[in-house]
C-alpha cells in the first residue's frame, strides 16, 4: 500500500480526536462510520500538497479533521437521500433516526470546524468556512434542481464544483497553507484538487449507473431515481432526441421501473465512454499543472492516484 | 446569502430578550444565527431536507460571523450547540431557546 507512512499519522490523528469527543453515543458512531472503510482521499491530498512546503503537526491534524468534516457531512446527506446503507453498512440515520443523525452530523461539524479554527490560521479558517457556505448553496440549488432534467453540461459542472471538487480544492490548499507553500503553488494545489474532484464525482456519477452494490456501497441507479440527472445522462440526452423527450416527462410521481430503463438504456450506451473521457480531461489539466508545480515528489504522489482514476476505464 | 430574511423565523419573546440582553450588535446577530440552526436542526417536518441544510448552511454563516469579531465568543456558541446536540440524543428534550439566553445571560 502506497503512503502507508502518512495513513498510519492520519489515523492517530483521527483516533485523537475521535476520542476527545465528549458523549460515548457520539464517540461510538463516529468510530462505526469512521471504520467502515473510506478511502481518506481528503485527508490524504491535505498531507501530499503539504509535501509543496514543510510538513508539520498542524498538517495532520487539519488532515484529520477534515475526514470528521466529510463524515459529518455524509450522515446528512444520508438523511436526505433516505440512504439505507453506506460502504456495506446501514447508516446512522437508519439505525439511530432523525433526530440522532441530525444531532451527530451538527455536534461532527461544529467540532470538525473548531479544530480548524484552533490551529489559528486565518486564512485556512476562511477559506474552510467560505468552502462550508458553498457546499451547502450547492446542496440547497441541487434540491430546488431536483426532477428539474433540463439542466445543461455548464450547470452540471457548477453543481459538482461546488458539492465535490470545492473539498477537495480546500484540502489541497490547506496543505499548501499550513506548509508554507509560496502563493503561486498554493493556487496551484488549489486547482489541481479542484480537477481531481471533478473527475472523481463523475467517476461517482458513472458508478451509480454501472457498479454493483458490493462496489459503490449503494444500491444502482440512486441518482436518477432521486430527480438528480448526471453527466451519462445529459450525454445521451444531448445525442439521443427520443430519449431526452423521455428524461424530460420524468417527474417525482414516476415509478421506479421508469428510472431504472433510461439508467439500463445509458449503460447499454456509449454515454458512459464519453463520461470517461470527460473525467479524464480533467485529470489531464491536474497533470499539467503538477508538471508545473517543479515539486518531484507532490507530483510524483498525486500521480499515483491519478493513474488509477484513469485506470478506471 | 441575504440571512435577514430568516430572521423573521425567529419568535419574538427571544428576539426581545437577546436585545436586552446584548452589549453589542455582534452579539445579538450571533445568537439569531445560534437560534436559527438549532431551529432548522430540529425541525421534524423536512421532508426534503431543506431545513437540514439551512441548519448545516447557518454553522457556517455563524462560524463566518463571529470569527473575525469574536473567537471566544464563538467557542462558547459553539460548546453550548454541541451541548444541545447531545441533549437531543440522550434525552431527546430540551429547550434550545432556553440554552442560548442562559449561554447569553453568562457572556453578558
Amino acid at each position: 500500500m502506497r503512503h502507508t507512512k502518512e495513513f498510519i499519522r492520519i489515523e492517530k490523528n483521527i483516533e485523537v480526536l475521535i476520542d476527545s469527543l465528549s458523549d460515548e453515543f457520539t464517540k461510538k458512531e463516529t468510530k462505526r462510520l469512521i471504520n467502515s472503510g473510506g478511502k481518506r482521499l481528503r485527508p490524504l491530498f491535505l498531507v501530499l500538497a503539504a509535501k509543496a512546503g514543510t510538513i508539520n503537526d498542524k498538517c495532520y491534524e487539519a488532515a484529520a479533521s477534515l475526514e470528521l468534516l466529510h463524515t459529518s457531512s455524509l450522515i446528512h446527506d444520508d438523511i436526505i437521500d433516505h440512504g439505507e446503507m453506506r460502504r456495506g453498512l446501514e447508516t446512522t440515520v437508519n439505525i439511530h433516526g432523525r433526530e440522532k443523525a441530525v444531532s451527530l452530523g451538527g455536534t461532527l461539524s461544529l467540532f470538525a470546524i473548531d479544530s480548524i479554527l484552533s490551529l489559528e490560521n486565518e486564512r485556512v479558517s476562511t477559506i474552510m468556512i467560505d468552502t462550508l457556505e458553498t457546499l451547502c448553496l450547492g446542496e440547497l440549488k441541487q434540491l430546488n434542481e431536483k426532477y428539474n432534467f433540463e439542466i445543461n453540461y455548464q450547470d452540471y459542472i457548477t453543481r459538482i464544483s461546488e458539492k465535490t471538487a470545492s473539498l477537495f480544492a480546500l484540502s489541497c490548499s490547506m496543505g499548501g497553507i499550513l506548509s508554507g507553500a509560496s502563493e503561486k503553488v498554493i493556487h496551484k494545489l488549489h486547482h489541481i484538487g479542484f480537477n481531481i474532484g471533478c473527475s472523481f464525482q463523475i467517476l461517482d456519477d458513472i458508478l451509480d449507473i454501472n457498479g454493483s452494490q458490493k462496489e459503490s456501497g449503494k444500491v444502482c441507479g440512486q441518482d436518477i431515481r432521486g430527480g438528480i440527472i448526471t453527466l451519462p445522462y445529459l450525454l445521451l440526452m444531448d445525442k439521443d432526441p427520443s430519449f431526452k423527450k423521455r428524461i424530460l416527462s420524468m417527474t417525482n410521481r414516476s415509478q421506479s421501473h421508469q428510472f431504472d430503463e433510461l439508467t439500463d438504456k445509458v449503460r447499454k450506451s456509449s454515454a458512459l465512454e464519453e463520461a470517461y473521457d470527460i473525467s479524464n480531461a480533467f485529470l489531464d489539466k491536474a497533470c499539467h499543472l503538477l508538471s508545473s508545480l517543479r515539486c518531484p515528489e507532490v507530483e510524483k504522489d498525486f500521480t499515483n492516484i491519478i493513474k488509477k482514476l484513469y485506470k478506471n476505464k | 446569502m441575504n440571512t435577514k430574511k430568516y430572521f423573521d423565523l425567529i419568535e419574538e419573546d427571544y428576539i426581545r430578550e437577546i436585545s436586552l440582553l446584548s452589549k453589542k450588535d455582534y452579539i445579538e446577530e450571533a445568537f439569531k444565527l445560534a437560534y436559527l440552526i438549532l431551529f432548522f436542526h430540529s425541525c421534524s417536518e423536512d421532508r426534503d431536507g431543506r431545513k437540514l441544510l439551512l441548519g448545516d448552511l447557518f454553522i457556517s454563516l455563524l462560524n463566518r460571523h463571529l470569527l473575525p469579531l469574536d473567537r471566544g465568543l464563538l467557542k462558547k456558541i459553539t460548546d453550548r450547540l454541541v451541548l444541545c446536540y447531545s441533549k437531543e440524543i440522550i434525552c431527546r428534550k430540551y429547550d434550545y431557546k432556553k440554552e442560548l439566553l442562559e449561554l447569553l445571560k453568562e457572556v453578558s
